[in-house]
């Protein structure tokens, strides 16, 4: 081998060997120097940075090479460190919630939650059973309900706050700009005196052209206000054919001193889609801004006019109007139209397709009395009583005086915090008043498919809860009822309504001697079928507005 | 299984990242072993008691459960390290699918197979025309696939209007969750051994843990297999990986849950519960504003987490958003926002010269057509593509020096003009809307100027808007660079380590009962 080595070559290998030989000494060092001189060892990289420990540490140790080392060490234990925190964190966290039991019921939304799925192949392969597994996973979470409030807390601090209350805006501030939609939709006086329309279009040009939208200054003083005092019944349509409503609706009623509610101070302090809350006169308001369709309104009607040829009995249908009319200031209503003029439409649609039962007059009388609650979205039983009046009236029936119930009042928590979590509205109780019937009766509640009956009061005091409250009335609405009642009379009436009948129900204990109510969400069989099979002789067509021109309006098609 | 669901953050990943790090020492497997036997034993209890579960159904479930835990256990006892761990991925990745569509397991691995073939094929007749033949099958397969689920819906619709006929039109819930961002994987993978940039897979699980791999599954970023095929074989997740991989997921969650869905509360007040037309001016600007950070937010923090569970197994998958909204042009928008896509198009699509010596506009046209048409399969998706070409042409006409010369005030204004714009079209799948939204922006339809509950809405949520847009900006690049070397400390570490805890259980806290979570590309 020698011969193919020179002389410097073999230099070159004694000082590898000795580099070597050093290294296998002092491993450390040699470590750093290979790391600070790799290539050209004679231009060793001037330590600069290095060399700063160097003053403070005058150890014999090359203090380059161990800062750094030091410095990746702690950093290195701070990731470690920060996966062992984060790693406990997350399998504590699994482990609880698997452990801990999950609730059954929320209190703060006053439903069952979803419950562990029932296996079966045909679910499985549509995914739909993993699905309700996620859902059970998600909605059952132990402490649920602390933590959604957690969680609103958390989202209301996306507004700006001042002490308690937190203020995100002035409704006084719709007079920047077009004074267009939102102020004067809800001012337009209610003229409306087309008969039923013939062709899709008519309606809209009717109630555009006839009743125009007054200017700012137009509105009318709410001394005099002519034309939003106007009662309904004179805007309806005179058909030829007198509705019943028009019949019916009873004429002593005193035309009511009631105008649209205005409140240009009204303070907005949260809305979330259609639900909102604010500030109106110096008082807490939650509720549900008006959304119904009116283009829906066709449809409706027609869907009311093969119901009514399906039955063998006298249909009556009721627009059931909310606090958006009575209570909700004008100046935040969303929409062209308001609740009012949109149930005048939809009377004026429907024709005599129904007997109507325009309680707007009713309830208007009594506008300054308790009949819908502050910050729930349902009326209270006694605006739910006067509005049955009319119906009792129509439908030529007796109807107790309210003295005959036995009246109570308890506090009461108001849906709409379940649905905004806005946390003014957790501890804002109010006054819920409701009024037990005098006479005997029996209630069936059965299931949505008509089946598995069990017998329970009509309204169930001894399960009361304050944020549960409008279960008093017949407990829940995906239950179908059966009431039998001792009134002296033949007639049997079934109710197809959505969730605001349930308040009136009680009312009618002593009209009907038969009374079945079907919440039309959660009716899976005929309804026309089961009303002629039972021997109904009045039907009666109950829900709000925004209900009967939204999707409500269409499970009535599904049912027939 | 989306991401933004308690079930996945406390139920899949746990178990998953328990699986997958399990130790090889000897003690520890067999601890983790008795544990998981006892947990299935547990859960049987659990099962029974609080679940309302029939007996005879949990005791199938825990006998599956100790049968998993002792499949894991022997595959870990005899496999490479690398080789278990590709087989959890594999596993829970096709769990991940399975969970939301089972039925559609099947059509990934029949796509996997076939490209598996296809790539052995083409390797073997490299250099031949075969290649070439094999090629245009696998990706005639592959877009016929595309298209058959996604597309054909729209063609025939489209028919039937042009031509009045009455054809059946296909659900549109039809469409295999992911389809798009797998499909695009799998071509970037054929094309990729075509042109020789990479070596066949051989291994047919390796191909399936790269196509299914669940953080980038269903929703991007798309992988390009060039991107991890040393990963595949071999990858180490060392502790700064798996702490910076959860710091990711965390910040993901957080742009998720915190601001997107909240930004999409807002939208959806504006946009989809209201009267369209009755919406002002300010209103109609303020709503596309806060969707095109809802997508950004939605879009970019799905690509967070995948990045950062990517991270977690010793992946280091590319970025798909690199702060898109502080662009000056929309060139340079389109470098920024949903990277993965573009590039894929870039170098798939743009530089392959289909029209010849004119590619420069044909080929612009087509890669712009495809951009918006990948997205969805609707008109409004093809005009917005169309759009942003558009604007790209005009930008290549002037030139870079040229618009390098336009003060940035005016570049700023036009790009985020043009931007926001565009997701109003990206938003709108309605055309009639689509025109509505377009008078509305310039008070065309009569509607005011400012509206109540827009103004509202702005007051309600002002703070999270101005979150939102801090945000947009690369505050945590400009947070590091003011840290300086702090930033590369143990402290940065600790307090980064904090907050991301402190995001992560917001948005868990956020996501109690919030069970409709999907990410808005989830279909795409």
């Amino acid at each position: 081998m020698a011969d193919y080595i020179n002389d410097k070559e073999l230099e070159e290998l004694n000082e590898i060997y000795e580099q070597k030989r050093q290294n296998q000494k002092h491993p450390k060092k040699a470590k750093a120097e290979k790391a600070q001189k790799p290539d050209k060892p004679q231009k060793a990289p001037k330590p600069e940075k290095a060399q700063k420990p160097d003053k403070s540490n005058k150890s014999d140790k090359p203090e380059p090479q161990d800062a750094p080392s030091d410095k990746e060490k702690k950093l290195n234990r701070a990731h470690i460190i920060s996966i062992i925190v984060s790693a406990s964190l997350l399998f504590v966290t699994a482990i609880a919630l698997v452990v801990i039991p999950r609730p059954t019921e929320s209190a703060l939304e006053k439903r069952k939650l979803a419950a562990f799925p029932e296996f079966s192949w045909d679910k499985y392969w549509s995914g739909e059973y993993t699905e309700e597994i996620s859902e059970f996973y998600n909605d059952t979470v132990p402490l649920r309900d602390s933590f959604k409030e957690l969680g609103a807390a958390f989202r209301s601090l996306f507004g700006i706050s001042f002490g308690n209350e937190q203020i995100v805006g002035s409704v006084g501030d719709t007079s920047i700009g077009d004074e267009t939609k939102v102020t004067t939709a809800s001012t337009k006086p209610i003229v409306i005196v087309t008969p039923p329309p013939k062709d899709d279009s008519s309606p809209d040009v009717s109630s555009d052209v006839e009743t125009p939208a007054p200017s700012k200054t137009d509105k009318p003083d709410k001394s005099t206000a002519p034309d939003e005092t106007t009662p309904p019944d004179e805007t309806t349509a005179p058909d030829e054919t007198t509705t019943p409503a028009e019949t019916t609706t009873p004429a002593e009623t005193t035309a009511p001193e009631f105008h649209t509610p205005s409140d240009p101070d009204a303070e907005v302090l949260m809305q979330a889609g259609f639900n909102i809350v604010y500030n109106s006169n110096g008082v807490l308001h939650a509720g549900m801004l008006y959304s119904g369709n009116r283009e829906n309104a066709q449809y409706f009607a027609a869907t009311v006019d093969g119901l009514r040829r399906r039955i063998n009995a006298d249909l009556y249908f009721m627009p059931i109007l909310t606090q958006n009319t009575f209570v909700t200031p004008s100046e935040l209503n969303r929409g062209v139209y308001t609740e009012l003029t949109d149930s005048q439409y939809l009377i004026n649609v429907l024709g005599d397709r129904a007997k109507i039962i325009d309680t707007y007059k009713t309830l208007a009388a009594h506008a300054d009395e308790d009949i819908y609650f502050l910050r729930d979205v349902h009326w209270q039983q006694l605006g739910a009583y006067y509005a049955m009046s009319d119906f009792a009236k129509a439908a030529g029936v007796e109807y107790p005086p309210l003295d005959s119930y036995t009246c109570r009042t308890r506090d009461c928590l108001g849906s709409t915090y379940t649905f905004t979590q806005f946390d003014a509205l957790a501890g804002a109780y109010e006054d819920f008043t409701y009024y037990i019937p005098s006479n005997e009766f029996t209630v069936e509640y059965y299931d949505e498919n008509y089946e598995n009956p069990f017998e329970y009061p009509l309204m169930p005091e001894n399960d009361y809860r304050a944020n549960g409250f409008y279960s008093l009335f017949m407990v829940a609405e995906n239950y179908i009822k059966h009431i039998t009642t001792d009134a002296d009379t033949d007639r049997t009436l079934v109710i197809l309504a959505d969730d605001y009948i349930s308040a009136a129900v009680p009312c009618l204990t002593s009209s009907f001697k038969e009374i079945y109510v079907i919440d039309v969400r959660h009716c899976t069989f005929n309804a026309a079928d089961f009303i002629n099979e039972h021997g109904a002789t009045d039907v009666l067509l109950a829900m709000t507005v925004s209900n009967a021109l939204g999707d409500v309006g269409s499970y009535l098609d599904y049912l027939q | 299984m989306v991401f933004a669901d308690l079930l996945f953050l406390y139920v899949f990943m746990p178990v998953c990242f328990a699986f997958y790090f399990l130790s090889k020492k000897t003690l520890y497997r067999m601890v983790f072993l008795i544990a998981s036997v006892a947990a299935s034993i547990g859960a049987y209890f659990l099962g029974t008691s609080l679940l309302d579960v029939t007996p005879e159904r949990m005791l199938w479930i825990s006998i599956v459960l100790v049968l998993l835990c002792i499949a894991f256990w022997l595959l870990n006892l005899f496999f490479d390290r690398n080789i278990y761990r590709n087989i959890v991925l594999i596993v829970f990745s096709l769990i991940f699918y399975a969970w939301g569509e089972p039925v559609w397991v099947f059509l990934l691995l029949i796509s996997v197979a076939v490209n598996y073939a296809a790539g052995m094929l083409i390797d073997r007749f490299r250099g031949k025309k075969s290649a070439t033949a094999v090629t245009a099958v696998a990706l005639i397969f592959n877009i016929g696939v595309l298209m058959g689920f996604k597309y054909v819906g729209f063609f025939i619709k489209n028919i039937n209007a042009i031509a009045s006929l009455d054809l059946p039109v296909p659900p549109d819930d039809l469409m295999p969750i992911g389809i798009s961002f797998f499909t695009f994987q799998i071509i970037s993978y054929i094309i990729d051994c075509y042109w020789g940039k990479i070596q066949v897979q051989r291994n047919p699980f390796k191909l399936l843990m790269y196509i299914s791999l669940f953080p980038q599954l269903i929703a991007g970023p798309i992988v390009r297999y060039s991107t991890i095929e040393n990963q595949i074989s071999e990858r180490t997740s060392t502790p700064a990986d798996i702490s910076e991989g959860i710091a990711r997921i965390c910040i993901g969650l957080g742009k998720k849950v915190i601001l997107a869905n909240n930004l999409s509360t807002i939208v959806d007040t504006l946009f989809a519960s209201g009267d369209l037309g009755a919406l002002s001016v300010t209103g109609t600007w303020y709503g596309v504003i806060a969707y095109a950070m809802q997508v950004y937010f939605d879009f970019s923090g799905y690509s967070d987490i995948a990045i950062g569970l990517g991270r977690v197994f010793g992946f280091k998958f590319d970025e798909n958003f690199r702060h898109p909204f502080i662009s000056k042009n929309i060139t340079e928008f389109w470098q920024r926002w949903h990277i993965s896509l573009g590039s894929f198009f870039r170098d798939y699509l743009l530089y392959v010269p289909i029209f010849g010596k004119r590619r420069q506009y044909l080929n612009l046209f087509l890669v712009w057509f495809c951009t918006g048409f990948w997205h969805g399969a609707n008109w409004n998706y093809i005009i917005w593509g169309l759009y942003f070409g558009f604007f790209i042409l005009i930008e290549r006409m002037i030139g870079n020096k040229r618009l390098k010369k336009i003060p940035l005030a005016v570049t700023h204004i036009y790009s985020k003009l043009v931007i926001i714009i565009g997701f109003g079209i990206f938003y709108f799948t309605d055309l009639s809307k689509l025109g509505i939204f377009f008078g509305n922006l310039i008070g065309a339809n009569g509607n005011p100027l400012v509206d109540s509950v827009s103004l509202m809405n702005m007051s309600s949520n002002c703070l999270l808007i101005l979150l939102c847009l801090i945000c947009c900006l690369p505050v945590i690049p400009w947070l590091k660079k003011k840290l300086g070397e702090l930033s590369k400390s143990d402290i940065y570490v600790y307090g980064r380590t904090a907050a991301c805890i402190a995001i992560f259980l917001m948005s868990s806290i956020l996501l109690v009962n919030a069970t409709d979570n999907p990410f808005i590309y989830w279909h795409f």
